[in-house]
Parts: C-alpha cells; structure tokens; sequence
C-alpha cells in the first residue's frame, strides 16, 4: 500500500499500527478496507478537478461509488470464459448439443460477470460518512470542500443601491447545496446569473435578489434539480408561481429528468414516496419511472455541472440570436412558458465550450 | 503622433538625438532646445493642425507638448506654461489627449502633466545624478549605461490584468506619470499631485428621463466636436455597438466625412452583420479588415516593438492591422467609440454586483480580489504557472489590492455601481485601452481621437443616477435612450456579444510555431520565470477546470507570449527595433 505523503510501497507486515514504516505517517484505511489511502486521495483529486473546483461531501460520495467495484473479480470471469471454451471443442468433438448450451450459458455468464465490472455501486450513507470520518481524523479536511460560513468575520458595509439592478439570468434549484455549488464556484459572477433555491436560499440576500429578477422582462431563468418528482416538477412551479415568475418569462428545464439516467445506473436510489402522478410538467413515462427512483444531481461532478449548465445557457443564447434573426424558436414542450433542453445535461452532449468529459 | 523627451542635469548632448531617433515613427519633424542644465525634444509630424509647430521658446521658458488639446488650440506647447502657471484653475477644464513638459529657467523647475485619462504617456527615471523624461519606454532605454533590469513585481501585475497597472514599469527604476496628474521637478525632487479626479456628484434633476438624456447628448457631440482639428475627413472604427456607432452619428453631425473600418475574423467573426447595418443605415464607406492568425505572426514583432509596454489583449493586434489600412486610405485620424462601457456601466459592472450580493457566504473573496478575477489570466494560479524562483521575486501579498482599494472602497462615491466605474475608468481605460489605442495609432502615423473620454462627459456621467447606467439589466442605458432615434433598434436594443478576437483558434493553430519559439520548453527555461507543465498544458488546448470558455486557453498563451516577446525586444535588446541590429 502507497503512503500519500511520501510515496514509500509497504506491505502490510510492514506496518504496525497502520503507520507507514518509511514516514510513520498513520493510514486512514488498510488491507480489507474499502478503499486505500491514495485511491480516496485520487478521488477528492477527481472531484476537486485537482484542487480547481469546490465541492461537497455529497460529490465525494458518488465519486466514491464510482470508484468501487465488485473485489477479487477477474479470477471467476476468465474460468468462465475457459469453460465456454472447452466446452466449445468438446461439443465439437462430440458432436454434443448439450456441451453447445453448457458453452453458451457459460458465455453469458461470463458477459455478465464483466458488465458488473464495470457498474458503478452505491455506497451506503453510513459507509460513506464513516470513511469521510475516519479520512478527516487522520488526513484533515481536504481543500476545496464547501462550507457555508456561520457569520462573516467583518461584514461589508451594505452598497444601497445594489438592489436596483437586475440580472441577465437566474438558475434556480430544488436543493440549497445546488446553489452553494454554483456560488462557491463563482458561476453566478461568470454569467451574470442569479441563484437561488425554490425554498429561499441564501437566506440572506433571497428576497433582494429575487425582487431584482422582476427588474429584466427579458430575464433567462433555468431550473436545475435532481430527477426526483419535485425537482421535475419545479420549472413548471417556477414559470407559474405569481411568487416567481407567473408567465412573465419562459423556463427552461435542464434537468436532471429521468430522460437523463442512462449514464448513472447503480446511483438511482429509491423514491421513498407514493405514486407520482403525471402532472406539472411530468409525463405518463417519467411519473412512472419517479415513482420508484431518484437520481440526484450531485451524482454527476462539480465541474461537468459547471460546464453543462455553461452550455445550457450558451444554447439558450445561440437560440435568441436565431430568433432574433427571424429563425425558428426551437423547441416546444406544449407548455409555452417551460422549455424542456435535454441534450446540455446528455450524456451524448458534443465538443463544446462546455466540454465534453465523461460525467463520471 | 508626436513625442516628447528630455532631461534635467548634466548629460550628453547625444542623448536628446537618440531619444529622438527611438520614436522615428511618431513625426517626420524634430527639434529640440537646451540650456544650461536642461535640454529637451520634441518630434511629430508636419503638417497636421492642432499640434505644436516646435518646443516653444520664451525667455527662460521652454515647453513642448505631445499630442492635442481639446478643444484643440494653435500651439499647445505655447499655451501650457500660462495653464500650468494658473495652478488648479488653469487645469481645471484642461483635457484633450497630451503629455507636455515645461522647463521654468527662473525657478529652474521643470513641471510634466499628462492628460486627463492617459492618451499619452510620460515616463521618467534618475541616472547618473540626471533626470530623464520620455514619451515612450523604449527613448528611456536609449540612454547609454542606463541599468535595464527586469521588474519581476510590475510583471506579476501584468500577469493579473493583462497590462501593466500604477507607476511601476516592467524596467527597474523607470516609472510612469499617472493620467490626470501633474509632476514638478526643483532641486531634484519630484512632486506628483493630481489635478483632476472623478467623484459622484449625483444630480437629483437628471432622475428624470428626457433631462437625463438632453444632459448627455449635449455632452457627448461637444466630445465629438472638441476632437476635430479642423480635418474634413476622418477615419472610424466601428464594431457595430452602439458607442462606436454613436461617435459615427456624431461626427456625421459635424459636417465631417467619415470612413469606417471593421474587423473580419471570418467565420469567427461575431458583430459583422451589426457593423454593416450602422453603415448602411448612416450611409458610411465600410471598409472589413480581414485578419487572420498568420496576419498578426507576420507583424508580431513590430507590434509588440511600438506597443512600448506588454499588453495581453490579443485585440491590439488587429488594432494594428486596422490602423494599417486606415493610414493606406490616406487618413491622419482615426475615432473610436472606446471608453462608453466604462463611462456608462458595461463590461464589469453585472458581475461585480452578482458577486457583491452574494458575497461572505463562504469566506473567500474580498471585493478587490473579485475583481483581479474579472481580468481572467492569472489571479489565482501563481503557484502552478510560477517558478519558485520567479514566484520569490514578485514581492509581498497584497500589492495588487492595493491598486483597487481606493476606487471600489472610494469615499468620493456613494454607490457601488460609481465605485466599480471608478476602477473601471482609472485601471482598464486609462491603463489599458487609451495608452494601448494610441500607441497602435501611432504605429501608423495616425493620431487617436477618443471621443467618450472627454472631461465634460464623464464628469456629467458621475451626476447621473446609477440606474439610468445600469438600468435593470440595461447596460448603458442613457446611451441607449439618447440614440433610439437615431440608429436601428436592432442596434441600439440588442444584448451586446462584443468583439471577440478569435485567439484560442490562432495560438493552438497558425500560431503554433510562434508560440513554440516564444513558449516553447527551451524558451521557458531560460527565461525561468514559468513552470513547463502549466504552459504546456495550455498549448495542447486544456483549459483550467475552473474556466467555462474556451476563449481563457488563448487569452492566457497570448498573455504569456506577448510577456515573451517584449522580454526580448526591450529587455534582452534595450528596446532597440527588431532586426535593427545594436
């Protein structure tokens, strides 16, 4: 096992006390843990895009569950594949039908086996949050990680006039950690975005920016949420809502819906609630879906959200200017003040400035 | 067009000669005058109204001056020793686009002041007991057996805002006469005092619309009107915004032919559909540069020889290009509608107050830090793009707030949106794009008229209520209502895209050996000031997880070569003209 401060390979009867014998450095995990010091340390780097981003713990566990993978694997796997083999030659040799379905069971079997290599496995929320703890208690806090501060040490002084502005667009979420995403990471001063939480976060500066957002009739407003019956639903509340936007400006909803799950199977986690059924915005096959599952929206990293909603915003752009040239106003969800864009948040989203990484 | 240099002290003759002959291109003409102690040079192009034919001489007074007053008068070096003998009175509706230099042989002192917002620069350092005084860097570096050592701390701000900011210049005891300020010279101490500054001063009468806008559109064809010598035809740059689409209006109003030139960057191209409309619908001669990435490789050096300073904007070298075909059309003048978004609430000011009211939730960002931010190069990733040993000669923390503090923490404002112009207006305009417009101008034997920096004007910018600025989301809005009638709504009204230089595109393709030679791993190394892995990172196209726009990747390699390739040509080569041999 590595040591992550400095480098030495140790075997385990090497170290006493899960410390390493060349630093004496003590090791968050050892042999039959889940994970090894430097594949944790490898995972806050994947989330923190090297130290670039900010991020959540929620982020770090999705990371983490990306990174797990059914142990001791291949062995089983390639036995498979070898049956399949003999029985390939045998049921020739033999002329024997029964030796050709031993082969093509133990065919699938071993398909099969290698699909579950590759699928991504959720760790469960105590796993995860005894792993973070024990990492903090022997690592510390790593760097990046979003926390809301209580109180500021030396307010600024409040600017008056502030208030009497207004913004070209406003994201507004289903989760008040969505927002400390987009803020933390300064998305807001990028784009010259609003953002807020459907249930009024941040606190502080909530009413007087949402009052701002009445200030531009010509305002963009993007829902962003987890593919969750309420968060599928929100563009909808936005755009009708008198307390938001009431019909006065169109929304545009980039997901997360159940249209946007493909990539994320083994993350879904259960609804928990009742049947949900298809209204506000939700069809007859995505009331279906939500009724059983969730997917939550910090399953995908900080900097492809990042991005993806960069591209979102870029196309709703690109379409004003058509428009505005006389083009056609795209697309068209029967409800004319939603719009639904499906592709920002796809997984076969092209080059763009908005990158086009994997979303794990 | 025009320069001026000198000296208080006991030097070579010689001197003055090779300062002049520095600036070649900035006039055809030359004289020079000396007295005991003191000596003085002035080159600009003949010809040309509203400049000084010479130094003027009177008695014991000798005074030249570069460039224009505006209004404009006969002879500014004969005008600006009885303005700056008036004191603040004298100065204080002095503008235009100058930087002049008296020698008062009574008192023997000599006084420099640079205009309002800083067209012209003046730069000065002390030598061997003698005190030199310049219109350019590099007439400065032609002084022989003066020391030109690099100064790491005035680099470390150019990597932060693309330019470099406050008085410091990239040579080591070379310094720069700020815009607005006066600097007086008497036994061998000099005081810099500033003679005019913005403050907000806002007019409860301009709260009303049509006031407002009768406010303004006064003050802006008197910008227009003040900047002409008298020339029956002028060129203009036009984007297809609405500042320069305005300035266009205007000097149509004074009687005045114009011809526009625009920027063509092919299929990159953003404003070319809007820049043909304004010329259409005011019936002006458009004339589209094309401009390439192999275009600005083959000027490159020349470029960054006459920009004098290291500017990180890759628009100057279009800006060259445009000015080229503006002096082959056979102007002298040149309009721009620079300085709108500065003066009326563009560019920064959105950002800034979404940052601003959403700022302290996690306890990062100060306001100042913000805004280094907005610059987009550098801030920030000191540690990944710094040698250590670069990164131990930049000096302490704090330096660059330092700059900002006084105009966004401002006691001569009210209000937020005034601060951030403040700053916008000190730093960008007057640091940036005014020195840079004129030195591209002049590059090309043109003279640079900036209409929307004009005294008058901003000052009656800074009466106005901030909402009829910023007005909701409507950047430039009093801009917007004067000009509603005058220029197609599609114009006036649209969300602005500004003009986007296709950057990242050139320097990852056919700029890719330029880059090589300038950024390349044997080039960073023996500069030594940048880490290989970060620069190498960037020239394969990965842009910083942080950065959402593909654009930063090329803004940030244009920034580091530019940095290379002035490195060579004034440090390594004393500012001597590229392929001009020592």
């Amino acid at each position: 096992m590595i040591c992550i401060r400095c480098q030495n390979d140790s075997k385990a009867r090497e170290r006493s006390n899960k410390r390493c014998p060349s630093c004496h450095g003590e090791f968050a995990f050892d042999r039959g843990d889940a994970f090894t010091d430097r594949a944790f340390q490898s995972a806050v780097d994947s989330v923190s895009a090297e130290g670039r981003i900010k991020w959540g713990v929620e982020h770090l566990h999705y990371e983490l569950c990306r990174r797990k993978r059914r142990r001791g694997t291949r062995t089983p796997m390639l036995m498979t594949v070898a049956i399949s083999l003999a029985c390939v030659v045998i049921a020739i040799k033999a002329a024997s039908w029964a030796f050709v379905l031993l082969a093509i069971a133990a065919a699938v079997a071993a398909f099969s086996w290698k699909w579950m290599l590759r699928k991504t496995v959720l760790v469960r929320k105590e796993e995860f949050e005894a792993i973070w703890s024990r990492w903090v208690s022997v690592h510390g806090e790593p760097k990046g990680r979003i926390v809301r501060r209580e109180r500021p040490a030396k307010p600024r002084a409040a600017e008056a006039d502030l208030g009497d502005y207004s913004f070209d667009r406003a994201v507004i979420c289903d989760r008040a950690r969505t927002v400390d995403l987009l803020l933390a990471n300064n998305f807001h001063f990028e784009n010259n975005c609003a953002v807020l939480s459907i249930a009024g976060y941040p606190l502080g500066p909530f009413e007087t920016v949402r009052t701002m957002l009445k200030r531009n009739p010509k305002l963009q407003v993007f829902a962003l949420h987890d593919a969750s019956a309420d968060g599928c639903r929100l563009a909808h509340r936005l755009a009708h809502d008198p307390a938001w936007f009431g019909g006065r400006v169109p929304v545009t909803d980039v997901g997360l819906r159940p249209a946007h799950r493909e990539p994320f199977k083994g993350l879904f986690l259960p609804a928990g609630g009742g049947r949900i059924p298809p209204e506000d915005g939700i069809t007859p096959e995505e009331a279906a879906w939500l009724t059983s599952y969730t997917l939550e929206l910090a399953a995908i990293r900080p900097e492809q959200v990042l991005k993806r909603l960069f591209r979102a915003i870029n196309r709703k752009d690109t379409e004003e200017v058509a428009t505005s040239a006389g083009a056609d106003s795209g697309s068209s969800s029967g409800d004319s003040v939603v719009d639904y864009d499906s592709s920002s948040f796809g997984s076969d989203a092209s080059d763009s400035d908005g990158g086009a990484d994997s979303f794990g | 067009m025009s320069g001026i240099c000198g000296w208080v002290g006991e030097a070579e003759p010689g001197v003055l000669d090779a300062m002049l002959s520095a600036i070649e291109y900035r006039g055809d003409r030359t004289d020079t005058a000396h007295a005991p102690g003191v000596a003085l040079g002035y080159r600009w192009w003949g010809g040309r109204p509203g400049k000084s034919s010479g130094i003027h001489r009177a008695g014991p007074h000798l005074s030249a001056v570069a460039g224009t007053f505006a209004p404009p008068v006969a002879s500014p070096a004969e005008a600006l020793p009885a303005l700056l003998a008036a004191g603040a009175d004298g100065m204080a509706g002095l503008d235009g686009a100058f930087a002049g230099a008296w020698w008062d042989g009574e008192r023997r002192r000599l006084t420099l002041i640079r205009d309002p917002f800083g067209v012209r620069s003046l730069y000065y350092t002390e030598h061997g007991g003698v005190f030199y005084f310049a219109s350019e860097l590099k007439q400065l570096l032609a002084v022989e057996g003066l020391p030109v050592e690099v100064n790491p701390v005035a680099l470390h701000k150019y990597l932060t805002f693309s330019f470099v900011p406050g008085e410091d210049v990239p040579v080591l005891g070379i310094r720069r006469l700020l815009p607005g300020r006066v600097g007086a010279l008497e036994g061998g101490r000099l005081t810099v005092t500033p003679y005019f500054s913005l403050r907000e001063s806002l007019d409860p009468r301009l709260e009303d619309r049509k006031t407002a806008v009768r406010h303004i559109r006064s003050r802006l064809k008197d910008a227009v009107a003040r900047r002409l010598n008298g020339e029956s035809e002028v060129g203009l740059f036009l984007s297809g915004g609405i500042d320069s689409s305005g300035v266009a209006l205007w000097l149509q109003e004074q009687g005045v032919q114009v011809k526009a030139f625009s920027l063509d960057f092919g299929e990159h191209t953003t404003e070319k559909l809007q820049a043909e409309t304004v010329a259409r619908h005011l019936q002006l001669p458009l004339t589209f540069v094309k401009v390439g990435g192999e275009d600005v490789g083959r000027v490159l050096r020349d470029l960054v020889w006459k920009l004098d300073l290291p500017f990180g904007d890759p628009v100057t070298g279009p800006q060259y290009l445009l000015c080229r075909a503006a002096r082959e059309a056979g102007l002298s003048a040149v309009f721009n509608g620079e300085g709108g978004d500065q003066l009326f609430g563009g560019w920064t000011s959105k950002p800034m107050i979404s940052a601003e009211l959403y700022a302290d939730l996690y306890g990062e960002d100060t306001r100042e830090e913000t805004y280094l931010r907005s610059y987009h190069r550098f801030y920030g990733r000191e540690d990944e793009l710094y040698t250590p040993e670069f990164r131990a000669r930049v000096g302490g923390p704090g330096q660059r707030r330092a700059l900002l503090k006084p105009y966004l923490e401002s006691d001569q404002a009210t209000t937020f949106l005034n601060r951030v112009r403040l700053a916008d207006i000190s730093l960008k305009g007057s640091q940036n794009i005014l020195p840079r417009a004129e030195r591209m101008s002049n590059a090309w034997g043109l003279d640079a008229r900036v209409p929307l920096f004009d005294r008058a004007l901003a000052e009656a910018s800074f009466r106005l209520p901030p909402q009829m600025k910023l007005h909701g989301a409507t950047e430039k809005y009093v801009l917007k209502l004067v000009l509603q009638r005058h220029l197609p709504r599609e114009i006036v009204w649209r969300r602005k895209y500004g003009m986007r230089v296709p950057v990242t595109e050139w320097v990852l393709g056919p700029l890719a050996d330029t880059l090589e030679d300038l950024l390349g791993p044997a080039a960073l190394d023996r500069r030594g000031f940048f880490r290989r892995e970060y620069v190498h990172r960037l020239r394969v196209g990965r842009n910083d997880a942080h950065e959402l726009r593909r654009r930063r990747i090329g803004e940030k390699l244009w920034t580091l070569a530019m940095l290379e390739a002035w490195l060579r040509i004034f440090i390594d080569g004393r500012g001597r003209r590229p392929g001009a041999g020592a």
